[in-house]
């Protein structure tokens, strides 16, 4: 039995009276996309929060490999090579493209307490970041500030980041929000190619990307996992028709 | 709008040619007020570094000038009174050596900065800035009632500590240590804002999450910037004692860590040289119109309100080039 | 003085430095009528006046542009309005301090169970105190006005969109928060003298009082201004006598009284390490 690259082990969350997160429970596979769905309200952010260390479970454990991450801070968990993406683009404004993927990559490479050489004249970090701008086709627009990047570019940008720490598991908070149609299919082929590279955890709303992109699905409602399975098992499980009445098409 | 390096090199000529002109008009009163312009800019350049590049705003910032002045009187005096400083476990004596109160200083401020820092850190936003306030307030009210030190009426110091070769008590050579301290302090800062450390923090003045999304951890970012920064305020402090041979509680109080804000404000956050500019434009203010009216703290309450309403990148940001760090 | 304070920073968000500067203009006008008319009592309403006045120009002028920049600005431009109102004041009344007279009426002692002989003055600080807390409950908790605070406080842009006049909403908490301010400031002048520079330690106080009881928390106000007035009465009191049993005399009062002045400043460090956000506060600030 292959060993999941990153395990959810029952993870339960609750805010007084409201159930976040109840007894959740996934795998996640090398090589595989795996996607999580629900309506509104299910909890996918808030579980996606959890995972990446933002806010901490009540009950259950998280493991990437063979590592407990359940206590660690957000940035060690970055560190080990969890690669998260957010729902709204988190970018450092004030700063160019490039300077946006350096700062990953020194994360990455831990060479924060570095004091004396200017960034700017660090070849070796200046090289590596085109190579990862490059990736996501944004190398035309790495002198630009970040503050004035397009909707579109600012997604890229954050793969590219994502790219740039070298990741075991990529967690993508709906990646397509915000785009529109071309934006869309550019962004799918852009996950597919991020497959290769390491499983991705994706929440999305954009339900023809995700029965595109997925090999296995999750269905959140209510902070539970109601389905689990492959693409045409979800799309024939009448729960999650029924969880889904009216509001998005199957 | 012009760029910004030709900006700071006028201000360095300007800066250099007070004194010389004290000098040749035999008023060592303007030496004087030059060598101070120096150190207050030192201590907005420690300050500076938390404030306008880190972006948590530091309201306590007088405890480090205050601990380095403390750290430079007491030993000064000691030595001067030819009495140790503490008899056991070993003799422990005063010293007049500049090269070792300054570095001294400068570890011993760092060292509050590092403990103060890693308590309040943990907290943000107006917590922050209240709790730096407190700390200060702690060492004030330590040191006014503490004694030995002069407690409120402070401590005298009746002769400037020895640097090899130069003869302190002369203005001119005070001034040049304190310029040459100013531009060493200046280059390192611009060092450490355009290295990997600087992109870091930075960063995190303006988006922690990600930040920390990247693998770095914010507050230890944070809490190295903040110690630099309270020894470099804490050299500062050390050189104003010897400066006027004289320390006291008051440069402990708020005001005095209101008066730092001011002149980093003044001159542009996150400018390299708005610490000089906004110094000196402090002391102008406070010579020139504490001439003119006894009142000057008004217009000064004025200008900086409009400053602050109108003017957010200080002077220099309103005669040089944008930049777009911090 | 807190409880003004953590009203103007609960519902706008505004870190107000001269809130003190605002005390001293009411204990400046007090001062000023009683002295002119003779009556204290003038005096006091006066400075409500005075002070809520001055509130509403300074707010109107000024402090409407920062509530939406950062608090650094905030502090700045409130740090300046406290040089503003110091000269101004050192420029109206000069240098020398004013002097405020007790009333008849409340001079003398008051005998109270076990012995103890209690300024009446002094009593009466502490029933106007509690009456204002009451005061404050009550308008908070049952009045229209003290639904749009609360609600102020916990969602600022959802009120507006509701049409509560939001500027109107504004300029009368800040009055309110100047007003009591300046009522301290009467009150206080009579048993201190009144002078340029009086509401600073008094404003730092408010500020630790408030950081420990939970900004934008009126009830917080209230512990933390009887939490800190406690602590540092009997830090005071007790610290030297503590030493006392094991240090010389000398020694133990100088560490004794030096620790005493630091530790309501210890208290609220220990407070926020242990609940970065206050007593009653929430962290959402």
């Amino acid at each position: 039995m292959v060993s999941p690259i990153l395990s959810i082990q029952k993870i339960s969350k609750k805010f007084g009276a409201v159930i976040a997160s109840e007894d959740v429970s996934i795998n996640l596979y090398q090589g595989e996309i795996h996607g999580l769905i629900g309506p509104n309200g299910a909890g996918k952010s808030t579980l996606i929060k959890q995972i990446s260390g933002e806010l901490k479970q009540d009950s259950g454990k998280i493991f990437l490999g063979e590592v407990e991450i359940s206590n660690h801070p957000v940035f060690a968990r970055a560190k080990m090579g969890l690669a998260r993406s957010f729902q709204v683009s988190s970018i450092i404004p004030n700063f160019t493209v490039l300077e946006n993927i350096i700062l990953a990559i020194q994360g990455n490479l831990g060479q924060t307490f570095r004091f004396w050489k200017p960034v700017s004249k660090n070849q070796e970090l200046i090289d590596a970041a085109h190579g990862y701008l490059d990736q996501v086709d944004l190398k035309m627009r790495m002198s630009v500030l970040a503050s004035e990047l397009s909707h579109g570019e600012r997604r890229k940008l954050e793969i590219s980041m994502a790219l740039a720490l070298k990741p075991k598991v990529f967690l993508l908070d709906e990646p397509m929000a915000g785009l529109g149609a071309a934006g869309s299919k550019v962004m799918t082929k852009q996950l597919a190619k991020l497959k290769s590279r390491a499983p991705i955890l994706l929440i999305e709303h954009d339900m023809d990307a995700i029965f595109a992109l997925a090999d296995r699905i999750s269905v959140l409602v209510y902070g539970r996992v109601i389905a689990s399975g492959t693409v045409d098992e979800i799309r024939s499980n009448a729960d999650v028709r029924h969880a889904y009445l009216g509001s998005d098409d199957l | 709008m012009i760029k910004e390096n030709y900006f700071n090199t006028i201000c360095i000529v300007l800066l250099l040619s007070v004194p010389f002109l004290g000098l040749f008009l035999d008023e060592p009163y303007y030496i004087t007020l030059a060598t101070k312009v120096v150190i207050l800019a030192i201590a907005g350049a420690g300050l500076n570094l938390v404030l306008g590049y880190g972006g948590f705003v530091s309201f306590g910032h007088a405890a480090f000038f205050g601990i380095g002045g403390y750290v430079s009187g007491i030993l000064a005096s000691h030595a001067l009174n030819y009495y140790p400083i503490i008899e056991w476990p070993f003799i422990i004596e005063g010293t007049t050596q500049m090269l070792i109160i300054l570095p001294l200083a400068m570890l011993v401020s760092g060292g509050f900065a590092l403990i103060i820092g890693m308590l309040c850190l943990r907290t943000s936003g107006v917590y922050f800035i209240m709790i730096t306030l407190a700390f200060a307030q702690m060492v004030y009210y330590f040191a006014i009632s503490w004694p030995a030190y002069g407690g409120e009426d402070g401590l005298s110091v009746y002769l400037r500590n020895n640097f090899p070769g130069l003869n302190t008590m002369n203005g001119i050579s005070f001034f040049s240590i304190c310029f040459v301290l100013l531009i060493i302090v200046l280059f390192i800062n611009a060092r450490i804002v355009n290295s990997n450390f600087g992109l870091a923090l930075q960063s995190a003045k303006q988006n922690p999450e990600r930040v920390a999304a990247v693998g770095i951890e914010p507050i230890k970012v944070q809490l190295i910037a903040f110690v630099i920064s309270g020894a470099i305020t804490g050299l500062a402090g050390a050189l104003y004692t010897d400066l006027n041979r004289f320390v006291s509680p008051s440069v402990l109080s708020w005001h005095t860590s209101g008066e730092i804000m001011v002149f980093v404000i003044l001159g542009g956050t996150a400018r390299l040289f708005g610490p000089l500019v906004g110094a000196a434009l402090f002391i102008i203010l406070e010579q020139f119109l504490g001439g003119v009216t006894e009142n000057w703290q008004f217009w000064l309450g004025f200008i900086l309100i409009i400053v602050v309403l109108f003017a957010k990148g200080g002077i220099i940001g309103m005669i040089t080039k944008e930049r777009h760090n911090g | 003085m807190s409880a003004g304070l953590t009203l103007v920073f609960g519902v706008m968000g505004l870190i107000n430095l001269a809130h003190g500067s605002l005390y001293m203009i009411g204990a400046f006008s007090a001062a000023a009528i009683a002295s002119w008319t003779g009556s204290f009592w003038l005096g006091l309403v006066a400075s409500l006046i005075a002070a809520a006045i001055a509130g509403v120009i300074v707010e109107i002028v000024i402090i409407r542009r920062l509530y939406k920049r950062d608090h650094l600005d905030q502090v700045l431009a409130t740090f300046a309005l406290i040089l503003l109102f110091s000269e101004a004041m050192r420029w109206i009344f000069g240098a020398f301090p004013l002097f405020l007279d007790v009333p008849d009426i409340l001079s003398g002692t008051l005998s109270l169970p076990l012995g103890i002989e209690y300024s009446k003055y002094r009593m009466m600080i502490i029933v106007v105190g509690i009456l204002t807390a009451i005061g404050l409950f009550a308008l908070i908790s049952k009045t229209k006005l003290g639904v749009r605070i609360r609600a102020g406080e916990s969602d600022r842009e959802m009120i507006a969109a509701l049409g509560v006049d939001i500027s109107k909403l504004y300029t009368l908490v800040f009055a309110l928060g100047a007003a009591l301010a300046g009522l301290a400031g009467a009150m206080v002048g009579a048993i201190q003298s009144v002078e340029v520079g009086m509401g600073e330690p008094v404003l730092i106080l408010a500020f630790v009082v408030i950081v420990i009881g939970g900004i934008g928390s009126i009830k917080g106000a209230l512990v933390g201004a009887i939490l800190v007035g406690l602590t540092d009465t009997m830090g005071r009191f007790l610290l030297p006598s503590f030493f006392k049993i094991f240090l010389s005399p000398s020694s133990a009062t100088d560490i004794g009284s030096a620790l005493a002045s630091m530790m309501i400043y210890i208290l609220m460090a220990a407070v926020l390490i242990w609940k970065p956000s206050g007593l009653f506060g929430n962290s959402a600030k």
